[in-house]
C-alpha cells in the first residue's frame, strides 16, 4: 500500500512532463545577436512558417520571454494560421540579454536598472533590419507584432505608448502596469494626442484571480483604449478563476486567435 | 478591510467564530467518539495571506479516515504597498471534504498523513487605482473556483492534545499544472489537534 501510494504521488508530479509539443527542427532557427549600443547578446529564436520560401515576405511577431512562451506562441499561431488558411506569419523569441526586469520595464525596479529604451532600440536597429535582411520579414510596422506576459506585457504596453511606429500589434497579457507608479498609464496620457489616430491591432488580457495591483490599472488601460483608440480592432479577455500565471496560456491561445484573424 | 457591514463579511465574522467556538463545543463531548478536530493558524503562499482553519478527521479505520477542512484566509497586509493603489477587501472561503491515509512514527508519537482533498472556494476583493493625473478605477472581483489537492498532516503527541501541523499543494486547475496552478491555494498551518473524549473507541494510537 506504501508503495502505491509512492507511486501515485510520483505520477502526480511528474504530469508536466507528459505533454511536450514542439515545432519540428527544420523550421526553427538560431542564433545569437549582439546590441550594438550596449554589446549584450541576445539568443534569437525564429519558428518559420510552413511552406518558407525566401522569395516572399513575412509577417513578423515578436515574443518576449521566450524561454517560457516561444513554443506556446510558436505552437498557437501555427494551429491558428492553418485554421485560417495563412502561411505568412513568423515568430521570433527575443531571449538572453540582460535580467528581463532590465530589459523589459521602463523604470528600475526590485535593484533592476529598467533599461526598456535600450532593449527597444536593440529591437529596432540590430534585430529587425536582420530579420528584414535574412528572413525576408515585412519591413512596415503593419507587419510587426510583438506579445508579452507579466513585465513582458509592461514592455508591450511601453511599446505603443513610447514608440508606437514600431509595432502595428500588440499583444499584453496580464501586464505589470502597476510599476513605477503607473509609469505607462501617465505616458500613455501623455503621448495621446500623437498616438490616438493610428491603426493596429491591440488585444490585452488578464487573470480574474490576479490579485493586490492587477485589476484596477489593466482596468484604467482597457478604458482609455476603447474611448481614444478607435482605430484599433480590440479585443480584451479575463481568464475565469485562473491567477496571473494560470491565466498566461489560455490568454495566449485567445490572443494569437484575435491576431491571426485580425491581419 | 472596512467593509464589515457587509452580508457576506458578517457571516464570515460567524464563521470564523464557529472555528474558535468548536474546541469550547468539543469539550462537552457532543461529537462521535473518535472524531479529532484541529484548529489552526497560517498562511498562504503567493499572496501572502494570513488564514484560520479547521479540520474534522473521522477515522474509519487505523489508516483511512474522512475529513472535512475549512479555512477563510485575509489580505491583512499588502504584498506590493502601491502608493496610487488602494485594496478594500480581500478575503476567501474554503471548504474541502476528502479521504486520508495515515502512516505512524515508532511509539506512536507521530502520525504521518496524506489526505486527498476537493471542494470550492469563494474569493472576492476590492481594489481602486487612485491617482492624481488619471481617472479613478475601481474593480470588485467575486468568484467561487474548484479547489483540489494533496495535503500532508503531521500530528505529534498521543494524548488528547496535539500539536499538528498541514501544508497543502493544489492541483486545481489541473489543466494547467504545474505553471497555472492557483499559487494562493497553497498554504502552510500550525495548530491544535484534539480528540473526543471519553472512551478509547475509534481512536487509534498508532503502533
Amino acid at each position: 500500500m506504501k508503495i502505491l501510494i509512492a507511486a501515485c504521488f510520483g505520477l502526480l508530479l511528474l504530469l508536466p512532463a507528459c505533454r511536450k509539443e514542439k515545432i519540428e527542427k527544420d523550421q526553427l532557427k538560431e542564433f545569437s545577436l549582439a546590441s550594438a549600443d550596449n554589446g549584450v547578446t541576445y539568443s534569437i529564436k525564429v519558428a518559420l512558417p510552413e511552406n518558407y520560401n525566401a522569395s516572399r515576405q513575412y509577417k513578423t511577431l515578436y515574443v518576449l520571454d521566450p524561454q517560457w512562451d516561444f513554443n506556446l506562441v510558436a505552437l498557437a499561431c501555427r494551429k491558428q494560421a492553418r485554421e485560417n488558411g495563412r502561411d505568412d506569419i513568423m515568430v521570433i523569441g527575443v531571449g538572453g540579454g540582460n535580467d528581463r526586469l532590465d530589459d523589459y520595464l521602463p523604470v528600475p525596479l526590485y535593484g533592476k536598472s529598467g533599461r526598456a529604451d535600450d532593449f527597444i532600440r536593440f529591437l529596432r536597429e540590430t534585430l529587425i533590419p536582420v530579420m528584414e535582411r535574412d528572413y525576408q520579414a515585412e519591413a512596415s510596422r503593419a507587419g510587426r507584432g510583438i506579445v508579452g506576459h507579466s513585465a513582458g506585457g509592461l514592455c508591450v504596453t511601453y511599446c505603443f505608448t513610447n514608440y508606437p511606429d514600431l509595432f502595428g500589434t500588440y499583444l499584453a497579457l496580464s501586464p505589470a502596469l502597476w510599476v513605477g507608479d503607473l509609469v505607462v498609464l501617465k505616458n500613455e496620457k501623455a503621448n495621446r494626442a500623437a498616438n490616438q489616430d493610428r491603426t493596429g491591432i491591440f488585444f490585452l488580457a488578464e487573470g480574474e484571480l490576479e490579485e493586490e495591483v492587477m485589476h484596477a490599472p489593466i482596468a484604467a488601460f482597457r478604458q482609455v483604449l476603447q474611448q481614444y483608440y478607435t482605430g484599433y480592432a480590440q479585443q480584451y479577455h479575463n481568464a475565469k478563476g485562473l491567477d496571473h500565471l494560470g491565466s498566461k496560456a489560455p490568454n495566449m491561445q485567445k490572443a494569437i486567435a484575435f491576431y491571426v484573424q485580425h491581419l | 478591510m472596512s467593509n464589515i457591514y457587509n452580508p457576506f463579511m458578517r457571516f464570515i465574522l460567524i464563521t470564523i467564530s464557529l472555528l474558535v467556538a468548536a474546541p469550547c463545543l468539543w469539550a462537552q463531548q457532543a461529537a462521535p467518539a473518535g472524531l479529532e478536530l484541529s484548529p489552526a493558524i497560517g498562511a498562504t503562499g503567493s499572496i501572502v495571506k494570513p488564514t484560520v482553519s479547521a479540520m474534522l478527521r473521522l477515522p474509519l479505520n487505523h489508516r483511512l479516515s474522512v475529513v472535512s477542512h475549512s479555512l477563510f484566509s485575509l489580505l491583512l497586509f499588502r504584498n506590493q504597498p502601491q502608493t496610487y493603489m488602494q485594496t478594500h477587501y480581500n478575503y476567501s472561503l474554503t471548504q474541502k471534504f476528502g479521504l486520508g491515509y495515515a502512516l505512524y512514527g515508532k511509539g506512536g508519537k507521530a502520525r504521518h498523513t496524506v489526505f486527498l482533498l476537493g471542494g470550492i472556494r469563494y474569493a472576492t476583493f476590492k481594489e481602486s487605482l487612485d491617482h492624481p493625473d488619471l481617472d479613478r478605477v475601481t474593480t470588485v472581483t467575486s468568484t467561487v473556483v474548484p479547489d483540489y489537492g494533496l495535503m500532508y498532516g503531521l500530528s505529534l503527541g498521543r494524548k488528547r492534545y496535539t500539536f499538528d501541523t498541514r501544508l497543502y499543494l493544489p492541483f486545481s486547475p489541473i489543466r494547467y499544472y504545474p505553471q497555472g496552478t492557483l499559487n494562493n491555494l497553497v498554504y502552510l498551518e500550525f495548530g491544535i489537534g484534539i480528540k473526543r473524549c471519553g472512551g478509547n473507541k475509534g481512536q487509534f494510537r498508532g503502533r
